[in-house]
């Protein structure tokens, strides 16, 4: 068991994990992504891991979301989802 | 061409928003030529869809997904008539080998025992094979695919795969396809896992699934589905998904293809039992034998009414014999002796005893029959009283005529049970009813759902007990201080909601008196299973599917006022002295 710090608990310290961010995503012809950029240029995709899908608190603020997990040129592992509401795309660590 | 194999209706209670009959308008409306109906545990909605899909020409797959004692599901489709009463064996078993009638599970070594005729698919995510790999492993759920292969034969083991965009469903499949791969022989099969006919069907579908784990939207994040994907996919979207696996896609319509062998529709060869003496004589001479001697006794020569009598039962007879119903009501008439003996056998040691009551007594169009007169189906002599036949039977009578029994309770709940030892209790099931959802449950069940306020949400469904769920937005605009609310949020999706869960079953019930006998096992027409009340088993079908499927329903009512007659004969007969003594 970890030991209690005794430190208070201050919500000013409080961060959100894994942000998503926005980026660029082209599509290829049935609609998968292809390439992604960030603003420090285009990388293509090199293999798509998995696909699914959120839907989700329609009676609040609806959350539509289409997700693909994908290795980037080079290694990178990603998630990137498009949020279907506002047409938006993000990047976000796996 | 792809079809679903896999599709669950509102049968599957509280797991499926969409009514068979528009289920069928959307498979014909998106371009399936066959569809398969799997609610969970039962065939319910199964007659229902197998009419209405023969009338728009679409071909009707009848099957179920049925729990295993585990808690994994297995899809099973009746390929064949044996198929289709093995099927309805394995659900009655699961439903009665259980303690808690509202959990049916099938033990694997039943189904593994009574496969003939049907195809068995491994099952959605908590599947069979799903659960083995999760469970235990790779190894374990190839060697399992093994033991499926060996018992039910590689050409009625089929492991299914389903894409719904949900996080895993890749490597999921990816592993069952490499399973189906190894294991020589095995074929795979794509599927849908269909909860709602139409995208939008989801949101009723997550508030259903919520009432179900008695929680609210938020809370349910668990156990709702991640995505609105589990609606009725066109075919070409579905192949478009599998464009990998073709083959998984091919089955589909191969299995498809056997299943035709099996029509729900023309398949089930219902048979009335025989009449007792059957073996001596033919019905319409049973039935001829019997009125006559009647005839004599109730109008004696010289009688005013002998003639028109005479005339009468002619006719009668004719019409009878003309619509092959004289073992009908033979069979009747056996019923009504086993009521007379059972009216002995309750008010033995009563009062009433000496009092020569009936048992019951018949109501309705059947009063009218001069032959009901004489079986004891009715007090009412349809001669002197110039009662009018036709509108019990005619020349062009379309189903089996309706003869109402009233019995007071206690002499009904006894011959219930001396039916079912009469017949057997395979040969005999009460009809059920399917409850639907009204104004007043909606709204509590719904409301909850959406973790509206509990005092606010009485205050409405108190307001319109007896009105359709779909009135509420305009019940809501009449009643002070919620008209507002109309176009608030959640109150609007309370309104939404309401419109599509009006008219949906609820869960199962008995109906108020109706009683199926079959002189086939019922237990191969459809499965059985406990009611609320102890002792009591009903068939899964209501009134109309029983109609459909050409059963004779036979309707015991309780009539109240006969056990109020009862008593009253039973007070009247106490000598004066006590009366006072019982409050009289």
């Amino acid at each position: 068991m970890v030991t209690h710090t005794r430190a208070p608990l201050r919500a000013d310290r409080l961060r959100a994990l894994n942000v998503p961010r926005p980026v660029a995503v082209e599509l290829d012809a049935q609609g998968f992504p292809f390439a992604v950029d960030e603003g420090d240029g285009k990388r293509t995709i090199d293999e798509i891991i998995e696909a699914w899908r959120i839907d989700d608190e329609w009676w609040r603020e609806p959350i539509i979301r289409q997700y693909v997990e994908v290795v980037l040129e080079g290694g990178g592992h990603v998630v990137l989802f498009e949020d279907l509401n506002a047409k938006q795309w993000y990047i976000q660590r796996p | 061409m792809y079809t679903e194999l896999h599709c669950h209706s509102a049968f599957s209670f509280l797991d499926g928003t969409t009514l068979p009959e528009r289920l069928v308008l959307e498979a014909i409306d998106v371009g399936y030529s066959a569809l398969a109906l799997t609610d969970h545990n039962g065939v319910y909605g199964s007659m229902a869809f197998a009419q209405a899909a023969k009338d728009l020409g679409l071909q009707a797959i009848t099957g179920a997904e049925v729990t295993l004692l585990d808690g994994s599901h297995v899809t099973l489709l009746a390929e064949t008539p044996a198929g289709y009463a093995n099927l309805c064996r394995l659900l009655t078993e699961a439903h009665l080998g259980q303690e808690d009638r509202r959990d049916p599970r099938l033990d694997f070594a039943s189904l593994e025992a009574r496969s003939e005729g049907l195809i068995v698919l491994s099952g959605c995510r908590d599947g069979l094979l799903p659960m083995v790999l999760q469970r235990e492993g790779l190894t374990a759920a190839r060697r399992f695919a093994e033991r499926c292969r060996a018992v039910f034969g590689r050409d009625h083991f089929f492991i299914e795969l389903q894409r719904n965009a949900v996080q895993g469903d890749m490597s999921l499949t990816h592993t069952l396809a490499d399973i189906a791969d190894g294991v020589v022989g095995l074929s795979l099969v794509a599927t849908g896992d269909v909860h709602y006919h139409r995208r939008e069907g989801h949101r009723l579908y997550d508030a259903l699934v919520t009432i179900r784990n008695r929680t609210t939207l938020d809370g349910s994040h668990g156990v709702r589905k991640p995505n609105s994907e589990f609606y009725l996919k066109p075919p070409v979207a579905v192949e478009t998904l599998f464009r990998d696996r073709p083959d998984a896609i091919a089955n589909t319509q191969l299995i498809a293809q056997r299943c035709r062998t099996f029509d729900l529709t023309k398949d089930l060869g219902y048979t009335f039992p025989d009449f007792r003496g059957s073996e001596r004589q033919t019905a319409p001479q049973a039935l001829s034998e019997l009125s006559r001697v009647k005839l004599e006794e109730l109008y004696p020569p010289g009688s005013p009414y002998r003639h028109e009598a005479e005339r009468r039962l002619e006719e009668e007879l004719r019409l009878i014999d003309h619509h092959g119903l004289c073992g009908f009501f033979l069979v009747y008439n056996d019923l009504f002796e086993l009521a007379r003996e059972v009216g002995v056998d309750v008010r033995r040691d009563t009062r009433r005893a000496r009092a020569n009551l009936l048992p019951g007594r018949g109501r309705g169009s059947s009063v009218s029959s001069i032959i009901c007169y004489f079986l004891g189906l009715s007090h009412i002599d349809p001669v002197s009283n110039q009662l009018f036949l036709g509108r019990f039977l005619n020349e062009t009578l379309a189903s089996v005529p309706d003869i109402d029994l009233d019995f007071p309770r206690e002499i009904r709940e006894e011959l219930i049970r001396r039916v079912y030892q009469r017949y057997g209790e395979e040969h005999t099931g009460l009809v059920c009813t399917f409850p639907t959802y009204r104004l007043r449950s909606a709204v509590r069940e719904l409301g909850k759902a959406l973790d509206l306020p509990i005092g606010e949400l009485e205050q409405v469904a108190k307001l319109a007990e007896h009105r359709s769920a779909a009135a509420l937005r305009e019940e809501l605009q009449k009643l002070p201080g919620f008209a507002g609310k109309v176009n608030a949020p959640l109150w609007r999706d309370l309104c939404d909601l309401a419109e599509e869960i009006a008219g949906l079953p609820r869960h199962v019930s008995q109906h108020v008196g109706g009683m199926i006998i079959s002189s086939r096992p019922l237990v191969e027409l459809v499965p059985l299973e406990r009611s609320a009340m102890p002792d009591r088993v009903v068939c899964q079908w209501d009134k109309d599917s029983c109609d459909d499927a050409r059963f004779i329903k036979i309707d015991f009512l309780a009539l109240g006022m006969l056990s109020a007659v009862e008593e009253c004969v039973e007070l009247v007969s106490l000598p004066h002295r006590l009366r006072g003594r019982e409050g009289l």
